[in-house]
C-alpha cells in the first residue's frame, strides 16, 4: 500500500472517573485509516465505540474523561494538542456527524444561522459569502429548496433532512476525516440507504477518509473497506471487509455474524443471539474479556488476557492475495472452526 | 407569531373571567355582614344601614356584580370610605413605589443570579459551584425581614451609606430614589436570586449535556459562544419561567419589606387595609395583584414564543 496512514490511534485509552471509580471505556485501541478510506468500528452498545469517535475528536468533558495513548492526524497528536488549537482541527481537518439527528441541532436557532456558524467559525468570510456557500453545501446534501430550509427551524425539517444538514454542517470546512457516528440509526429503512449513498458519494468526490461507527453489519458491508470489532473497550479483530464476512477469526465477531437474521430464515427456528451478556466496565474479567460468552473458552482464556496478534497469510489458506494487515485478540483463533457464519455473512450481502 | 400572541391573549378571557367572581365574591364571603365589618362592633344599626346602601349591598347579588363588573371595566373600583378617595386613586398611588422596589430587586436578582448560576454549572462540582450553591440555601432560608434589618444595621447605623428607610419617589431624582430603594431591593431580591441561580446552573446543566452541544464543540466552537449563545438561550426557558413567578410574587408580597423600610407600597396598603377591614380597598388590591399575575405570564408566555420556536407550534 502507498497510500499513507492519515490517521494513526496507537493505544488509546479513554478512562472516566465515576462514582463507582474509574473505569476505562476505551482500553488500548490501535487503528490507522488512509485518505480515501473508510473504517468500521463495529460492536454491540456500550462497546466503547462512541467513546473512541469521541476521543478522536477530544469531545469528552476533560474534567472526567482522560486520554491516554496518541491520535495522531496527518502526524501531528491530537491528543497532545491544547485546546485552542484543538478546536482548530475541529471541524476543520475533522468534522463529526453525530448520531441522533433530532436531537442534534440546536433547537432554537434556523438551519441557517447553524450552517453559516459552522462556516464562519473557520473561514474569513462576509454574512454574504457565507450565506452562499451554506446553500451550496445543503444543495450538494441534496437538500431540496435550500434557501426556504435556512429559514426554518430543526424541529420543522424530519429526521433525513435533519441528517442531511449535520452532514452538510460537517462537510462545510473540507474535512480530511470524516466521522459518523451510527449516522443512520434514528432514520427509517429507505431514509438510511439515502443518507449512506450520500455519504459515499461525498467520499468518492473527495478524498476524505471516514470512520463509520455502527452496530449494523449491513452498513458496514456497504460502505467499509476495513473494520475493527470492538468487545468492551478492545479492538477484538481487525480486517478487510471482505475478509471479515468471508472467515470472521474471532468467536465474537463470528457470533455477531450469526446473529443477523436471514430474510429466508426458517421461522421457527429461534434467532441466533450470543448468550450472555456484556460484563459492565466496573467489572473487567481478567482473562479474555469475552470468554465468559465464549464456545471455545478454556482455562488459558479465563486466565490471562491474548494480545491483538497478527493473522499472518500461511497461517491462514482462504487469505492470500489479502493485502492488508489483520489483526485478531485470541489464543485459540488457530483452532476455532469454521462454522456457518460465513454463509450467513454471504448471504446478507 | 401574532397569531401565536393573540390565541394567548385569547386565553386569558377565561381566566380574567374566574378572577372577577372570585374576587367579586370576597365581601359576601367574608362572615358577618360587610358593612357591619367595616364599621366594626361599635357602629350603630343606622351607620351599617347606610354603608350598606352606599355599598348597593342590599340588591340582588347578579345586579351586584354586573355593577361592580361595568365599574372595574371603566376603572371604577369603588370609594373607600377610611380613606375618602377612590380605590382605583389609592391603588395607583400605592403601584409606584411596589413597581421600583419590585424591578429592581429583581434586575438585582436576575443580574447576580445568572451569572452565577452559569458559572457554577460550568464549573460543577469544584469549590466554587459549592460555594455559590450554599449561599443560594442561605438566600432562600433568611426571610427578608431579617435580611433586611441586618442591612440597615450595617448600612444605614453602621456605616450610615444610605438611609435607615422611608421613599422618595422618582419624581425627587434618580439618585435619591435609588439611595431610598437599595437595601429594600437587596433584601426583598436576595431569595429571588439564589432561586434564580439554582434553576439557571440545573437548566444549564441539562443543556451542557444534550446532543447539540456536542455538535457544537464539533463544529470547532469556542466555549464561550457554546455556553453564552447555544446553550444559554436554551436554559433561558426554566429560568424565565422563575423570573416571572418570583416577579409576580414581588408585586403581591413585598408587604413585609415594604413594612420594615416603611415604603408606602400596595403591601403596606393591604396591611393597612386589612386592619381597618376597608374591604373595597382589599377588593381592588386583591384584583390588581391577580391581574398582575396574568399579564406577567402573559409576558413570559410571548417570551417563550419568541425564544424557542417550538412553544409557537404546540
Amino acid at each position: 500500500m502507498t497510500n499513507p496512514a492519515l490517521l494513526t490511534v496507537t493505544d488509546l485509552k479513554t478512562s472516566f472517573l465515576t462514582e463507582r471509580g474509574p473505569v476505562t471505556a476505551v482500553d488500548g485501541v490501535p487503528f490507522t485509516v488512509r485518505r480515501g478510506e473508510t473504517l468500521g468500528i463495529v460492536g454491540e452498545s456500550g462497546c466503547g465505540k462512541s467513546v473512541t469517535a469521541d476521543s478522536i475528536m477530544r469531545l469528552l468533558d476533560e474534567k472526567d474523561a482522560s486520554y491516554s495513548g496518541s491520535v495522531e492526524l496527518n502526524g501531528r497528536d491530537l491528543l497532545s494538542l491544547p485546546e485552542t488549537e484543538m478546536r482548530r482541527a475541529r471541524g476543520s481537518e475533522l468534522a463529526m456527524i453525530a448520531q441522533d439527528s433530532m436531537s442534534s441541532l440546536n433547537p432554537v436557532f434556523t438551519i441557517g444561522n447553524q450552517v453559516i456558524e459552522a462556516i464562519t467559525v473557520h473561514q474569513k468570510m462576509s454574512q454574504k459569502d457565507a450565506y452562499r456557500l451554506a446553500i451550496s453545501l445543503l444543495e450538494r446534501t441534496g437538500v431540496p429548496e435550500p434557501e426556504h430550509r435556512m429559514t426554518q427551524y430543526p424541529h420543522e425539517l424530519s429526521g433525513g433532512l435533519r441528517q442531511r444538514i449535520l452532514i452538510a454542517m460537517a462537510l462545510s470546512g473540507n474535512p480530511k476525516l470524516l466521522i459518523a457516528d451510527e449516522p443512520t440509526t434514528a432514520l427509517d429503512v429507505t431514509t438510511q440507504a439515502q443518507i449512506l449513498t450520500l455519504i459515499r458519494a461525498l467520499q468518492s468526490s473527495s478524498d476524505m477518509a471516514s470512520v463509520l461507527i455502527t452496530h449494523d453489519l449491513g452498513v458496514v458491508a456497504e460502505m467499509c473497506d476495513r473494520v475493527i470489532v470492538m468487545y468492551l473497550g478492545q479492538v477484538v479483530e481487525e480486517a478487510d471487509v471482505d475478509a471479515l464476512f468471508d472467515s470472521p477469526q474471532h468467536p465474537y465477531t463470528r457470533g455477531l455474524l450469526a446473529s443477523i437474521p436471514e430474510i429466508d430464515g426458517d421461522r421457527s427456528q429461534p434467532l441466533n443471539v450470543i448468550a450472555g451478556r456484556v460484563p459492565t466496565l466496573h467489572d473487567v474479567p481478567t482473562g479474555c474479556r469475552f470468554a465468559e460468552r465464549c464456545d471455545f473458552a478454556t482455562d488459558k482464556c479465563r486466565d490471562s488476557a491474548p494480545p491483538l496478534e497478527d493473522v499472518t497469510l500461511e497461517t491462514v489458506d482462504m487469505l492470500a492475495g489479502d493485502a492488508t494487515p489483520r489483526k485478531v485478540r485470541c489464543w485459540n483463533w488457530r483452532h476455532i472452526p469454521m462454522n456457518t457464519s460465513a454463509t450467513t455473512a454471504k448471504a446478507i450481502r | 407569531m401574532l397569531i401565536f400572541v393573540l390565541k394567548r391573549i385569547g386565553a386569558l378571557v377565561p381566566v380574567l373571567a374566574v378572577v372577577a367572581v372570585v374576587v367579586f365574591l370576597l365581601m359576601h364571603i367574608t362572615p358577618g355582614d360587610a358593612a357591619a365589618v367595616m364599621l366594626g362592633p361599635e357602629a350603630s344599626a343606622a351607620d351599617v344601614d347606610a354603608l350598606r346602601q352606599e355599598l348597593g349591598l342590599n340588591d340582588p347579588l347578579y345586579i351586584q356584580f354586573f355593577g361592580w363588573l361595568g365599574g372595574v371595566l371603566t376603572g371604577d373600583l369603588g370609594t373607600s370610605p377610611f380613606l375618602g378617595e377612590s380605590v382605583a386613586a389609592a391603588l395607583l398611588s400605592h403601584l409606584g413605589p411596589t413597581l421600583s422596589l419590585a424591578i429592581l430587586a429583581e434586575l438585582f436578582a436576575i443580574l447576580v443570579a445568572v451569572p452565577a448560576g452559569i458559572i457554577a454549572a460550568r464549573r460543577r462540582g469544584t469549590l466554587i459551584d459549592q460555594g455559590f450553591m450554599g449561599l443560594t440555601i442561605l438566600g432562600i432560608s433568611v426571610p427578608s425581614f431579617l435580611l433586611g434589618l441586618f442591612l440597615i444595621l450595617c448600612f444605614s447605623v453602621g456605616l450610615r451609606w444610605l438611609p435607615v428607610a422611608g421613599y422618595q419617589p422618582l419624581s425627587a431624582g434618580l439618585v435619591e430614589h435609588l439611595r431610598y430603594l437599595l437595601l429594600p431591593a437587596l433584601a426583598l431580591g436576595s431569595m429571588q436570586a439564589a432561586l434564580i441561580a439554582r434553576m439557571t446552573r440545573s437548566s444549564m446543566l441539562d443543556v451542557l449535556g444534550s446532543n447539540y452541544m456536542k455538535t457544537g464543540k464539533a463544529k470547532g466552537l469556542s466555549d464561550f459562544a457554546l455556553t453564552y449563545k447555544h446553550a444559554f438561550k436554551n436554559a433561558s426557558l426554566p429560568v424565565l419561567t422563575v423570573v416571572g413567578q418570583t416577579f409576580g410574587s414581588l408585586v403581591a408580597g413585598a408587604a413585609v419589606v415594604e413594612t420594615v423600610f416603611n415604603i408606602p407600597g400596595i403591601g403596606q396598603l393591604i396591611i393597612n387595609s386589612v386592619d381597618r377591614r376597608d374591604l373595597v380597598v382589599i377588593q381592588g388590591a386583591v384584583l390588581l395583584i391577580a391581574v398582575a399575575y396574568v399579564l406577567i405570564n402573559l409576558i413570559i408566555d410571548i417570551l417563550y414564543g419568541l425564544l424557542d420556536p417550538r412553544v409557537q407550534v404546540s
